[in-house]
């Protein structure tokens, strides 16, 4: 299982209420069902994802979360998982907003575009960088709103919402980010993984 | 289930909320649109509008509205399918002829489908049935029913439901579909939905549209067989 799948459940206990958002082929899903006994709700956009969940058994509705998280009731879960689709979004503020309204809590993992080699890539090439994570051109990217830990902790304080544990994932390596060393994980950690409420 | 059989569907897990363990209810709507009921109401004025109706009481006459149940289906039929579905089917093809005949024959190739269509139906329906099915259908509303919340209607089943729609079905159209599903997730009711790619209408449910059968045979697989 990806890392940042097993941090994600690691962070959840068993038997709380999961929505998972962008939840694409169900593997989170069946790790929380496997390993917290947890029956958790998706919502995926794509068709064909949809049905790879289904065809594993997981309750899953086809829909986009900037418009179909609405119909959820306030704290209809204890978490609301986002993962690495927060850049994706039109709205990423109204997304976040959503998220916390619809989960007690909400975590949410970024790919962080402040690592060294996407520095270096912009840099020296002068052109978007393209990297393992980030595989595809400016022009046909999903991702149209790319920030980094650094951008997203500021974030929180725009908006008005508390980070209560925030991971840093560098090459397989789980640490903790804080104040002191913000500046060194947003240069090195790959992806950030955030547990935040409202 | 369709449409009729959806409506069924759903009264039945209202009515019934512990006598199943999957719902599935395929391209349906828990209460007719305006659209809709004015398309039943074109079928049931074309069945009256047959001078062999005879006020309904065509049996003890020994006569049937056969052309006016016919033109009934070939209004409905219409509404089962999609303009490009029927594009790329019939187009502009003209029916066993060269040319134009210039009359009010079957020139068209969808015109002779149309009524073959209508010629089939009579043999297989009855016209007054027909007015009172239709009928059944624009006046159900299961909103209504539960005091225009239609969440109240599921608040007592713990089914599984999957609710399953087609982009083509402009008939009960996905968001219909999707007002299920969403009455559904706002008591935490365990629902799944997915809106199936297909050209074929409202009546894919009852085509060969390989997406659709297999996450149906998927659903019921995993969470029909499984639960058991």
């Amino acid at each position: 299982m990806k890392t940042e799948y097993k941090i994600i459940v690691d962070i959840i206990e068993e038997n709380a209420r999961v929505l998972d958002v962008g939840c694409d082929d169900g593997t989170l899903m069946e790790s929380l069902k496997n390993d917290k006994n947890i029956d958790a709700r998706g919502i995926e956009i794509s068709k064909d994802k949809v049905q790879t969940c289904v065809s594993k058994g997981l309750t899953v509705i086809e829909g986009n979360a900037e418009f179909d998280l609405k119909q959820f009731p306030n704290d209809s879960f204890d978490y609301v998982v986002l993962g690495q689709t927060l850049q994706a979004f039109v709205n990423p503020e109204i997304v976040i907003r959503e998220l916390l309204r619809v989960g007690k809590k909400a975590i949410v993992t970024i790919p962080n575009f402040g690592h060294w080699k996407v520095r270096l890539n912009l840099l020296f090439k002068g052109t978007m960088p393209i990297t393992e994570s980030l595989p595809n051109d400016w022009y046909n990217t999903p991702n149209i709103h790319m920030c980094t830990i650094k951008d997203f902790v500021k974030f929180s304080k725009v908006i008005g919402f508390k980070i209560f544990k925030s991971l840093a994932l560098t090459n397989k390596n789980i640490s903790n980010i804080n104040n002191y060393n913000l500046f060194y994980k947003n240069l090195f950690a790959e992806l950030g993984i955030f547990l935040i409420e409202k | 289930m369709d449409q009729w059989g959806g409506m069924q569907v759903l009264q039945f897990i209202s009515n019934y909320p512990d006598k199943a363990r999957t719902v599935v209810p395929i391209a349906c709507t828990s209460s007719h649109s305006a659209q809709n009921i004015a398309f039943n109401e074109l079928g049931r004025q074309a069945i009256a509008s047959d001078h062999n109706w005879s006020e309904g009481k065509y049996l003890s006459n020994n006569t049937l509205p056969d052309k006016g149940l016919s033109v009934a289906r070939m209004a409905a039929h219409i509404t089962y399918l999609s303009k490009k579905g029927l594009q790329e089917k019939f187009g502009r093809k003209l029916q066993e002829r060269d040319a134009l005949k210039f009359g009010f024959d079957a020139d068209f190739q969808i015109e002779s489908y149309l009524r073959y269509q209508g010629s089939v139906f009579v043999d297989r329906f009855d016209a007054n049935s027909y007015l009172y099915i239709t009928r059944a259908m624009d006046y159900f509303d299961l909103v209504k029913q539960f005091d225009g919340n239609l969440s109240n209607a599921f608040k007592k089943t713990k089914a599984k439901f999957f609710i399953i729609s087609f982009t083509s079905d402009w008939l009960y159209p996905t968001q219909e579909n999707k007002d299920i599903v969403i009455a559904l997730n706002a008591i935490g009711a365990d629902v799944g939905f997915v809106e199936i790619k297909s050209d074929k209408g409202h009546d894919s449910f009852l085509l060969d549209v390989p997406d659709f059968l297999k996450t149906l045979k998927n659903f019921l697989d995993k969470s029909y067989l499984e639960r058991k």
